[in-house]
């Protein structure tokens, strides 16, 4: 059986890799790093799967999606696939039929000719026989080291020692007995005191007497117990009798208590009438204090006078107030600083001299205007015009008579008769020359004698005297209408004149004089009057016009002087120009009486303020020792504190009465004493107190004495069980300890087992085995080293030999070997291993650089062997030196080689 | 008036634990948990006013408590005046010669039951209410049962029942519910350590705190109101451990962590860090496993984890055509699939010795 052909499909860095090997020797070259682990490993995964997750990411390719690969197997004359998934872990094993399909490159994946193997879980199991572990042992044949020899030697002989004796070169028959056996000796045995049985058998023994002492000492408190109980109930006997005594006593007592109470009777009635007084009362007593009362009604009394006081100052300053008012209101204060009061002092003495002028002049007008007055101008006025009228209407008169004068009138009458005259001639002629005209066209027309036509130029004549005539005519008329309009002129010019002699005449009589002429006169000196008139008004408007220019003098002054006093807000008058004047020299003192009032009203202010704290200060102190006595007023105050004083009285004699009361019956409550003493008889039964107390007393010792025997009882008690294991605790440790006890003996009696049977495999194995293994190595080294050792045996004691082929009878110790026989002994035993275990299949040998650290001469040998071993089985030799393969081309040793 | 009222009985005060795996520290430190649960209920009856206290037998264990301890349990009664409080003694604190209750000085609010031969009867006047209760006078049986069935009762009054007995039993005061069912209106029954509702009146409080395995499930007191005819109550679950038991069945194809995980994820990691776990493992485990290691590996994931080993190793398997190859794989066909604990110890101590050779090299 050998493996023929690897492909790895996708594993590791491999991606659809393929190595061919042949059935005979094989050396795979690669350097360091280029995959031969790899490839070792994929022999072992793809045929065993995965034993642990490590591997299985170590080899997952990380530039493909796939994981997987195939391994052609063949097997006797079969061949088979192996194909695993390695990322679902799944395996299938094809038996191929096809043999043409064999060189087909996808044939792994081609299932159709193929036929598939199922219930196989593990390959290598399968066709190699062995398990995964055996696999790695023998199939994979790691070296034995850099050793000496010796150490070779020893190693070796060890491991077919461990072979012959547990099937198992790691596994030591005498280890194992000697580990079973330490554990026996560590649990030891209850007799020896050393081991962990003896202490423990000690420590129950320990405990068991432990438990005996807790269960004696259970029984001293449950004895203790009972006498305590016992004299518990002493104790309730005692106490009954001095109970008995005791009231003996009490009732002696309570008699002579009675007494105390019929004593204290009376008094008690007092105190309860005082009570009934001080309830009435009560109620309005408050808890006022006369000290209090006293401060109080002082503060009030000093509050008012406070009050007056204050009352006063605000008068005061009222007062200041109006007064300073009416400083604040005084005209100084309205004086500018830049007020020029001498300015205003000239001007008014120009105003004033301004106005007496004016005064005299108006009167001066007024008695001119008085004389003119006296003449009567418009009389005057009135015959001047009349007058003036007269003279016109005479010198109308004399015109109208120049006008109606004939001259012009005979001049225009002949010029009118001239222009009729001619007028008349020019029609004429006009006329003829038509005529003559229309002649000529009329010859011309009937003779049709064109030269008769020129007569027609006569028309044209015609026409031009026709105009001449007519507007001679024309003038003729106006002339005419003229002189009729002169006639008619002259006519009125009579009329009129005679209408203004009538006018005239009227005037003069009108004016009562007789004729024009004295009128003329009349007229002479009405005109020097008027002269006189009028000159007088021409001096009045002179005069006037003087009036004007001071007039406009003094508005000027005035006007500059309201314009002062409008400061002031005052009109001008002589009284407010001294009042100014005064105002203007009060000023400054005004403005210093102003200053000490507003000073005054600050310091009242002030004091009032200050009058107003203490004002306050002395009420919240009167609130607040009202309040302290929960008065609302001192009035009531003053009642609450009389009352309260009664209440003192009252309380005072209360306290006489209970001290009274106190003497005769001490501390004990009166009612109490009443309630105990009710149905005690008045009468008193002697005793001897003394005596029976000293009963009590000796009862009472006795009762201590047990008292004390039981406390002592309880702590003898308490010291039993302080000084006690607890029962539950022991014994618990009993069974703790008895347990263990127990599981050690089961202990070593299942280490007794198990070494029996160990001891027996052991010793079937050597029966069994260690012949089979001793003949397969005896044939495998004679074999490999070309019959120079003939066998090799080991005897009942383990001493392995080997024997020559030379000197037959000598057994050589493997301490005497060579190196390199002991590496031929090594691999016999390796090559034993594997036909054992799979049952002489030879199965491939698979050498992972196993010969890396051997010189020449080894590696030669070594070399040697492998060639002669691959005569029978498949052997592949991963390498990393090329020094095999060259070392093999020398020695003529045939080999596939395989560079990766 | 309702009357409140806490129900308990079983706290097995000063208890001796049997469970073997439990070290000397944890049944020193359960014990001293009994001791703190005995003190929790005092406080539950002094916060929820109870009026009535009644422990069904058991309160101690006879033998074991001291009387250091008994007058401590006295000075608990005493911290709760407003409380009465009825001790029944049973099996465990049974009421004989050797009962040092007797001999401690019990405050006025405790009524120990007394009577052993007959059924005594406790009035309370105030509340209307009878209590009628007979205590254990030995550790081993009682069969007093035909005293029960011979009370007679105040119809006007509340009747209580109150007892230490395993009323299907033979011999541990056994009680045919049916006589009795109808004439109390509440039976505080003791002697059984898991809560137990047998009827409407009738119950079992069980044990405050579980003491084995046995005692799985919730545990804690019951508390209640009362009235004629009409108990209201529910169990107040106190108890600050539990027992409980998991199986686990195994496969020869399981692996170390496959199995270490199922018993890691068994229960609830709170679970895991406080309670008593108990592991059964069943099924066949692959020779190659050291079942060893994983329970000393588990055991870091709780509080308190003990194993049944009912598994048994696999032990034929892989078999290469007659090649038993070394010592290690003839050595587990040496053993067959048996049961026996020694064949099994023997078993795995000559792997686990074979194993370690084979590691060591």
């Amino acid at each position: 059986m050998y493996i023929k052909r690897l492909h790895l499909k996708a594993f590791g860095k491999f991606i659809n890799k393929k190595i061919s090997f042949n059935n005979g020797f094989n050396i795979v070259f690669g350097e360091n790093e280029s995959g031969k682990s790899t490839i070792h490993n994929f022999i072992e995964l793809i045929m065993y799967g995965f034993d642990d997750m490590s591997k299985h990411n170590k080899y997952k390719p990380w530039n493909s999606p796939l994981y997987k690969g195939y391994v052609e197997i063949t097997h006797g004359e079969k061949n088979y696939v192996i194909s695993r998934n390695f990322l679902l872990d799944t395996v299938q094993i094809f038996k191929k039929t096809n043999e043409a399909n064999e060189s087909n490159e996808e044939n792994e994946d081609n299932e159709t000719n193929d036929y598939l193997i199922e219930d196989i879980e593990v390959p290598g199991e399968y066709f190699f026989n062995i398990s995964r572990i055996s696999f790695n042992n023998t199939i994979s044949i790691s070296q034995l080291g850099n050793k000496t020899e010796k150490e070779l030697a020893g190693e070796l002989k060890n491991k077919i020692i461990n072979l012959s004796s547990t099937k198992d070169e790691d596994i030591s028959i005498d280890r194992i007995l000697k580990s079973l056996n330490r554990i026996k000796e560590e649990a030891g045995s209850e007799d020896d005191e050393k081991t962990l049985l003896g202490q423990y058998a000690l420590r129950l023994e320990e405990l068991r007497k432990a438990k005996e002492n807790s269960l004696i000492s259970n029984r001293q408190v449950m004895f203790l117990a009972m006498e305590k109980k016992k004299l518990q109930s002493k104790i309730h006997e005692l106490n009954v009798r001095i109970q008995d005594r005791n009231k003996e006593i009490s009732d002696y007592e309570l008699s002579l208590e009675k007494q105390k109470f019929l004593k204290a009777q009376p008094l008690m009635r007092e105190i309860d009438s005082i009570n009934e007084e001080l309830k009435l009362i009560e109620g309005d007593v408050a808890a006022c204090s006369k000290e209090d009362y006293k401060e109080a009604s002082e503060t009030e009394s000093s509050l008012a006078s406070m009050k007056n006081e204050k009352k006063r100052m605000l008068e005061e300053k009222a007062d200041c107030i109006s007064e300073l008012k009416l400083n604040e209101l005084d005209l100084c204060n309205y004086i500018p600083p830049d007020f020029d009061i001498d300015k205003l002092n000239e001007d008014y003495g120009l105003l004033k001299a301004s106005g007496d002028k004016i005064n005299a002049l108006k009167e001066k007008m007024q008695l001119d205007k008085e004389s003119i007055d006296s003449i009567n101008i418009d009389e005057i006025n009135k015959f001047i015009k009349d007058y003036t009228e007269v003279e016109e209407l005479n010198s109308k008169i004399e015109i109208n008579k120049v006008l109606t004068d004939n001259i012009n009138y005979d001049l225009m009458k002949k010029f009118g008769k001239k222009q009729g005259w001619m007028s008349f001639f020019y029609g004429l002629s006009g006329t003829a020359f038509v005529s003559a005209a229309a002649v000529s066209c009329c010859y011309a027309y009937y003779n049709n004698n064109i030269n008769y036509y020129y007569g027609g130029i006569g028309f044209l004549l015609g026409i031009i005297f026709f105009v001449f005539s007519w507007r001679k005519r024309n003038i003729a008329l106006n002339t005419k209408k003229e002189i009729e309009s002169m006639e008619c002129q002259h006519a009125d010019s009579i009329l009129i004149n005679g209408k203004m002699n009538d006018q005239i005449n009227e005037i003069v009589k009108r004016n009562n004089y007789e004729d024009y002429l004295a009128m003329a006169d009349a007229y002479q000196k009405k005109s020097a009057e008027k002269g006189i008139y009028e000159e007088k008004i021409e001096l009045l408007n002179n005069d006037d016009n003087i009036l004007n220019g001071l007039l406009e003098e003094s508005n000027i002054i005035r006007e500059r002087l309201n314009k002062s006093l409008s400061i002031l807000n005052l009109s001008l008058s002589q009284d407010n120009i001294i009042e100014i004047n005064d105002a203007y020299e009060r000023k400054d003192s005004v403005k210093l009486q102003i200053e000490n009032l507003k000073n005054k009203i600050e310091q009242i202010d002030k004091d009032i303020i200050r009058l107003d704290k203490e004002i306050s200060f002395e009420e919240k102190r009167l609130t607040m020792i009202l309040k302290a006595n929960g008065a609302e007023d001192v009035e009531s105050f003053k009642k609450a504190v009389e009352l309260n004083e009664k209440h003192k009285v009252l309380l005072n004699r209360r306290e006489y009465a209970e001290g009274i009361l106190k003497n005769i019956i001490g501390s004990t409550d009166y009612y109490e004493l009443k309630r105990r003493t009710m149905n005690v008889s008045e009468e008193v039964k002697e005793i001897d107190k003394q005596d029976v107390q000293l009963s009590i007393f000796r009862l009472n010792e006795e009762k201590t004495a047990i008292l004390n025997n039981i406390e002592d009882i309880h702590n003898e008690i308490e010291d039993i069980e302080d000084n006690t294991r607890n029962l539950a605790e022991v014994e618990e440790e009993i069974s703790f300890y008895e347990k263990k006890i127990r599981s050690f003996k089961d202990k070593i009696k299942a280490a007794d087992l198990a070494a029996e049977k160990i001891k027996k495999i052991s010793n079937s194995i050597k029966g069994d085995f260690m012949p089979l293994l001793k003949s397969t190595i005896s044939d495998n080294f004679s074999y490999l080293t070309g019959g120079r050792y003939k066998s090799v045996s080991i005897d009942e004691n383990m001493i392995i030999t080997v024997m020559s082929e030379e000197e037959k009878d000598r057994k050589i110790e493997l301490e005497n070997l060579s190196g390199g026989t002991l590496d031929q002994l090594y691999l016999s035993l390796r090559i034993a291993l594997s036909n054992i275990l799979s049952g002489n299949q030879n199965i491939p040998l698979i050498l992972d650089d196993s010969f890396v650290q051997y010189d020449s001469k080894r590696l030669g040998k070594s070399l040697e062997m492998l060639s002669r071993e691959s005569e029978r089985r498949q052997v592949i030799l991963f390498t990393c030196q090329e020094r095999e393969a060259e070392l093999s081309k020398q020695m003529n040793i045939p080999f596939n080689y395989i560079k990766l | 008036m309702k009357l409140k009222f806490i129900h308990t009985s079983d706290l097995h005060l000063g208890k001796k634990f049997n469970i073997n795996n439990f070290s000397l520290k944890e049944r020193q430190k359960r014990r001293q948990e009994l001791w703190n649960t005995f003190d929790e209920i005092i406080r539950t009856a002094k916060i929820k006013e109870a009026q009535y206290l009644f422990i069904a037998g058991d309160l101690t264990e006879g033998e074991y408590i001291s009387y250091k301890e008994l007058n401590k349990i006295s000075e608990k009664f005493d911290s709760i005046p407003d409380t009465n409080v009825i001790i029944t003694c049973g099996q465990s604190d049974p009421y004989n010669i050797n009962n040092m209750y007797e001999y401690i000085e019990w405050p006025d609010n405790v009524y120990i039951i007394k009577n052993t031969e007959t059924v005594e009867k406790l009035n309370f006047p105030n509340d209307n209410l009878c209590i009628h209760s007979i205590s254990w006078d030995n550790h081993e049986k009682n069969e007093k049962s035909q005293s029960i069935y011979d009370i007679s009762v105040d119809e006007n009054k509340i009747n209580i029942l109150m007892l230490h007995s395993d009323i299907d039993s033979n011999e541990r005061l056994p009680i045919n519910i049916d006589i009795i069912k109808n004439k109390f209106d509440y039976c505080p029954f003791g002697g059984r350590h898991n809560f137990q509702h047998i009827t409407n009146n009738i119950v079992y409080c069980g044990t405050p705190e579980p003491l084995s395995f046995e005692d799985e499930g919730e545990h804690g007191i019951i508390v209640g109101t009362l009235e004629k005819k009409k108990a209201d109550y529910s169990l107040l679950p106190i108890a600050k451990r539990k027992f409980t038991t998991r199986q686990i069945e195994l496969s020869v194809s399981y692996s170390f962590n496959k199995i270490l995980d199922l018993i890691k994820f068994s229960g609830d990691t709170f679970s895991n860090t406080k309670d008593y776990v108990r592991i059964e493992l069943t099924g066949q485990v692959n020779s190659d496993i050291s079942m060893d290691e994983i329970e000393i590996e588990a055991k870091q994931f709780y509080y308190y984890i003990e194993f049944e080993d009912n598994y048994i190793y696999e032990t034929e398997g892989k078999n290469y055509e007659g090649n038993e190859f070394n010592i290690i794989e003839s050595y587990k066909h040496q053993f067959d699939n048996s049961n026996d604990k020694l064949q099994q110890q023997a078993f795995k101590l000559g792997l686990e010795v074979l194993r370690k050779e084979k590691v060591v090299k």
